[in-house]
């Protein structure tokens, strides 16, 4: 297993698809995690981590819940933009130090009940803006708004002395707004931003499917298999991922899986959960090597925290709650180009929850 | 402990079979990085070292090639300080609205009826005639058949009929109607050597007959500049210019030229200047950019930044024939102009000039009115010799001399 996982870990690298923390659907749990959540059946936001493991939930009620980037050098560099004229300084740091910045939000209403979970995600945002080339600067940018209507429900289908084993599926409606383009910062001489920026509106229903396989063996490491938005209509092509000019989400908004193995300990003194996972493209075509993520959580009560890595993230996440309210903060170290560039971001931002 | 070992096993060989996510290779990478961290000598040099370019990869030479020249956005940022920096990114709703007047106008005169304002211009004309005549010194009357028989003795008095007189009239008229059509620039103590030679085409055809006098010959010399300076003021499209043989006249052009000058200053003054080096890579950059004229996604940068590329190499040298601290106001402007800098510098200004031609000619498909501008452009390479004799210099230095003599120092 160490062989193999070292021989994956030395695979090629890639250019330029663009990491987040926060993803349209992320719980806490899976903003630190970096989602190697997909076995954790101890934590209240399972569900979103793997529908499967809905038949392990015994949330009810009525939450409200949003997360959002809070601080870092993409935050700062976003409000002199947007907000200031731009210094001659700024200027030079950003083509040489700061050149891709990016942000993301995610928020739902959600009702639970033992059958299903029903939610309404009323904004959902990724945005990513990379410039370069100062003698002809380009400015490349994906930023895809949307909002999202979604219900989810599992079912155990097999329980017997040696395993357990559930499914669950997420079907959404989706309305995507999103611009994922470059152009010349000269063509602003000519045309208005807006005309630049011109965002497309796409409408459709897409699914996540997931499976969840426990033994009663505590020896024996849980796995789960989850297939994330199917049927979406935000793909990536070779040729985007692949070109230095276009910006594109990785593991966000299109066809993607994963298979976790994941092991949890339980005494007095808390739950610790573990979990390696593997990301695939589309349905399970090719493994992802270098988003391999692991993570390792410690729950107590109302409180827990998560530490989690892969090659290019890194996050720790604590989480305080009482009977109305969670409040997680976490503090994030990434490389969101991933080998495409050196460039590293330090962030942190805070998820809360709030039962209504 | 066979399902343990039996999981372990599956877990194994799903992985071990598993392919891995291959990216194709994309070298531009490092080329990206490099550029955006000013590391230009790199990126030519590895760029170089490849046997063919894609559009995009002769896109980040021709940006390299730039950067060695000295034209990146750090060193324009004065500029674009100017027209856009100076605001937050949220007000860049609307830059392509145009700032200089003179383009404004030229722009709003498009749809001018011609008709009323040559009615207009024929009353105003009428109404300052008189103080026209005066100021050119355009008076002197038509001889009659009786001033031209005034001093002749009785013989030559009897030859020279009025039907004689007709003629000669025709043949100045003619004169007239030739010397106005004629292109050539003509200054005001020319139109008189202009009408000499219908002295010896009447001496051809009537010997020892009463002829044109000085007097008929000044007379029409005086009225073919009187017609011209009239014809010029009514129907102004009409005016003759080398360079300007379209709808916009000469006077208009200039005016937009010292207009955009005078606007520009602040922004010269803050351009940087270039060394030969630096103007050589200039025009590797331009070359290298002429290479993508007809690629779809580079095509529209491409234009534009051979536009960019080719006005501040321009602007650099244009800008040291001013003395900026100097200047007032546009008058200041015209007289501080000292051409020196464009006369040492004349290869580079020649070598921006035929190079704009060729894209010119190389996009006339896209060009509106290509046809009515190739003569021109055609024959720029002939306008512009490729090196200047002392004299040519001479010459053009004695024209901004006597330019600034007549205009720099008025009362």
């Amino acid at each position: 297993m160490w062989i193999l996982l070292a021989l994956i870990i030395t695979a090629p690298s890639w250019a330029f698809p663009v990491l987040h923390f926060i993803k349209p659907d992320s719980s806490f749990t899976q903003i630190t995690t970096l989602d190697a959540c997909t076995t954790f059946s101890t934590t209240v936001d399972m569900v979103k981590c793997n529908p499967a493991l809905f038949p392990y939930q015994a949330d009810q009620g009525l939450r409200m819940g949003g997360a959002t980037i809070t601080d870092g050098e993409s935050v700062n560099v976003g409000q002199k933009l947007i907000l200031d004229p731009i210094k001659q300084d700024f200027l030079r740091d950003l083509f040489q130090k700061r050149a891709f910045n990016s942000w993301a939000a995610n928020s739902s209403i959600e009702l639970r009940t033992p059958k299903f979970y029903m939610s309404y995600d009323p904004l959902l945002i990724n945005a990513d803006i990379f410039v370069f080339n100062p003698a002809s600067p380009e400015v490349s940018m994906s930023l895809v708004k949307s909002n999202r209507l979604k219900v989810t429900s599992g079912w155990e289908v097999l329980r017997n002395d040696t395993l357990r084993f559930s499914i669950g599926g997420t079907a959404y409606y989706y309305r995507n707004q999103y611009f994922r383009d470059s152009f010349f910062l000269s063509d602003l001489a000519t045309k208005k931003a807006d005309q630049l920026i011109d965002f497309k509106k796409k409408n459709g229903v897409a699914a996540d499917l997931g499976g969840a396989l426990k033994f009663e063996n505590r020896f024996l490491p849980k796995v789960s298999f989850v297939v994330k938005n199917l049927n979406s209509s935000l793909q990536n092509k070779d040729q985007d991922i692949t070109s230095e000019n276009q910006l594109r989400t990785i593991l966000t908004y299109e066809t993607y899986s994963r298979l976790g193995f994941g092991y949890d300990y339980k005494n007095s003194w808390g739950i610790i959960n573990g979990e390696i996972n593997l990301p695939f493209r589309d349905v399970y075509r090719e493994l992802y090597t270098e988003y391999i993520s692991g993570s390792v959580g410690y729950s107590l009560s109302r409180f827990s925290t998560q530490v989690s890595y892969s090659k290019y993230q890194s996050v720790l996440g604590l989480n305080f709650g009482s009977k109305i309210a969670t409040i997680g903060i976490f503090y994030g170290k990434s490389r969101p180009l991933g080998d495409f560039s050196t460039q590293t971001e330090n962030v942190s931002g805070v998820r809360f929850e709030v039962s209504l | 402990m066979l399902l343990r070992l039996s999981t372990i096993v599956i877990t194994l060989v799903l992985l071990g079979c598993q392919k891995q996510y291959h990216k194709p290779n994309n070298s531009d990478v490092s080329v990206v990085e490099d550029l955006n961290s000013s590391n230009y000598e790199k990126v030519i040099s590895e760029l170089q070292a490849r046997p063919s370019l894609s559009p995009r990869e002769n896109y980040y030479l021709a940006s390299a090639f730039s950067q060695a020249g000295g034209v990146d956005i750090f060193s324009l940022y004065a500029v674009m300080e100017i027209e856009i920096f100076h605001e937050s990114a949220l007000k860049w709703s609307d830059l392509s609205k145009d700032k200089n007047p003179y383009l404004k106008f030229m722009k709003s005169q498009e749809g001018v009826d011609d008709d009323v304002r040559k009615k207009k211009r024929e009353a105003k004309w009428i109404r300052y005639e008189k103080q026209i005549r005066n100021k050119y010194d355009l008076n002197t009357p038509k001889p009659s058949i009786e001033d031209l028989n005034k001093y002749a003795d009785d013989e030559r008095r009897e030859k020279f009929t009025p039907t004689k007189y007709e003629e000669l009239i025709k043949i100045c008229e003619e004169k007239k109607v030739e010397i106005m059509n004629s292109t050539a620039d003509i200054s005001s103590k020319e139109f008189f050597r202009l009408f000499w030679p219908v002295f010896d085409e009447w001496d051809k055809r009537h010997p020892n007959s009463i002829g044109p006098s000085y007097q008929m010959l000044d007379y029409y010399s005086q009225q073919t500049r009187y017609e011209m300076i009239k014809r010029d003021y009514i129907y102004p499209e009409s005016r003759k210019t080398d360079f300007a043989k379209g709808s916009q006249n000469w006077e208009m052009i200039y005016m937009n030229v010292l207009w955009n000058t005078y606007a520009a200053i602040p922004v010269m003054k803050k351009l940087p200047t270039f060394t030969d080096v630096q103007q050589d890579k200039i025009s590797q950059a331009l070359d290298a950019y002429f290479n993508l004229l007809h690629e779809k996604e580079f095509k529209d940068v491409a234009i534009k930044n051979i536009l960019i590329l080719s006005s501040v190499s321009l602007l650099g040298l244009y800008k040291g024939s001013f003395d900026f601290e100097e200047v007032k106001d546009v008058q200041d402007l015209m007289c501080s102009f000292d051409p020196t800098v464009l006369l040492d510098r004349y290869s580079f200004v020649r070598k921006r000039l035929l190079f704009l031609a060729k894209v010119i000619k190389e996009m006339k498909e896209d060009i509106k009115d290509y046809e009515k501008y190739k003569i021109n452009i055609d024959s720029l390479e002939l306008l512009v010799p490729e090196k200047l004799t002392d004299d040519e210099k001479q010459v053009f230095q004695d024209d901004i001399d006597q330019f600034k003599v007549n205009n720099c120092f008025n009362s």
